[in-house]
């Protein structure tokens, strides 16, 4: 893709996300980004960038920005302030961010629990493949998207490696529910990762961010050994159920995380070094 | 409005050009600005279209910090100091 194919996809989405807002409103963001495009390309142009690497660049200034896009949208209408507290930022974006971690921590608490008492046998007929269905799959995705959220909601508090980890660990996670389930394991690991560097940020208490990373230990330590000692399990009830309460930590840690920021994100001290 | 969630992109409006390579995303730069204009850390004004036209270029929007901001920033960058107080000063607002 060429930078001015990547262009006009910003122009396109500019044009979608004021629609509707008075004229005066819509010309100024408009020229607002018509100028830093040009601006962008044209120093590209004068530091002999390749065109690929700019376009690349574009695309990802316009993907990363879409929540704020759609935040600033909605502040169009004129949010009552009385019903926001000060040291909130309540933007759209945290909120979805926020649902999607209650929804996939929900479905990470729920999902151990029919595992422990069918085995395999509960995704076949006579279990509860629907169950099993909403709380691994949906439940894996939610997570990967309140990853996602909080890596593109905060990513001027958070250094690029721990952006890094957290995306792959949000990627691999989602896509591990189609087979490879092994990359659940990056899901762990980047969450524990992302969610410290948040309360490293401020953004998340140090305690919040610390009991994360000390569930997801215990969630990966207790599946090792429960595959390292899977003839022990197998067919036995109270192992299984006494295994998958050690499961269920990681699960309530999300939920716990997304009722802290249902009513926008708490506002950091200081923002982190790293790139933006 | 805490200053410190937008304290890096003040700090750009203050220190000149951006390296390509930190820019912020256009919705997260273009919400900040709109925000640290409404709460009075910023003012800013739109350049003459005919300047803009002459050099055949878009018109720019330019910001400035206002008293306001300059004295936000300032506080949101001692407290930063405070808080890390092995972090040089110039890094600790980068």
């Amino acid at each position: 893709m060429s930078a001015e194919r990547s262009a006009r996809w910003v122009r396109r989405w500019v044009a979608v996300y004021t629609r509707g807002l008075p004229a005066e409103v819509r010309r100024d963001r408009r020229d607002e980004i018509e100028d830093d495009l040009w601006a962008q390309m044209h120093e590209g142009e004068t530091s002999g960038r390749t065109d690929r690497s700019l376009a690349g660049e574009i695309v990802t200034r316009l993907l990363f920005g879409i929540p704020a896009d759609i935040s600033w949208r909605v502040e169009q209408r004129g949010p009552d302030p009385k019903r926001v507290p000060p040291d909130l930022d309540p933007t759209l974006g945290i909120r979805f961010t926020a649902l999607f971690a209650v929804l996939g921590g929900v479905g990470w608490v729920v999902w151990p629990i029919p595992q422990a008492v069918y085995g395999d046998a509960g995704w076949s007929e006579g279990g509860v493949p629907w169950l099993l269905f909403i709380s691994v799959v949906l439940g894996t995705w939610a997570l990967a998207a309140a990853m996602l959220g909080l890596v593109i909601g905060f990513q001027e508090w958070i250094r690029g490696g721990a952006a890094f980890i957290g995306v792959l660990g949000a990627t691999v996670g989602a896509y591990s529910v189609f087979g490879l389930f092994g990359g659940i394991v990056a899901l762990l690991v980047g969450s524990a990762v992302l969610v410290w560097e948040l309360g490293r940020a401020g953004v998340l208490s140090v305690r919040q961010s610390r009991a994360h990373a000390a569930t997801a230990v215990i969630w990966v330590v207790t599946i090792v050994l429960i595959f390292a000692n899977i003839a022990t399990f197998n067919g036995n009830a109270i192992g299984a159920a006494l295994a998958a309460l050690f499961l269920l930590p990681y699960g309530f840690s999300w939920i716990a995380i997304g009722w802290s920021l249902r009513r926008g994100a708490p506002m950091p001290e200081s923002p982190a070094e790293g790139p933006s | 409005l805490t200053i410190g969630r937008y304290l890096p992109i003040l700090s750009r409006c203050d220190a000149g050009p951006v390296p390509s390579s930190r820019l912020t995303s256009y919705g997260t730069l273009y919400k900040a600005l709109t925000r640290l204009e409404r709460e009075g850390y910023l003012a800013s004004r739109w350049e003459d279209p005919l300047t803009a036209a002459a050099e055949a270029r878009p018109r720019r929007k330019f910001y400035r910090l206002t008293l306001e901001g300059e004295g936000a920033l300032s506080e949101a960058r001692a407290a930063d100091r405070d808080r890390l107080p092995d972090r040089p000063a110039a890094a600790a607002v980068r």
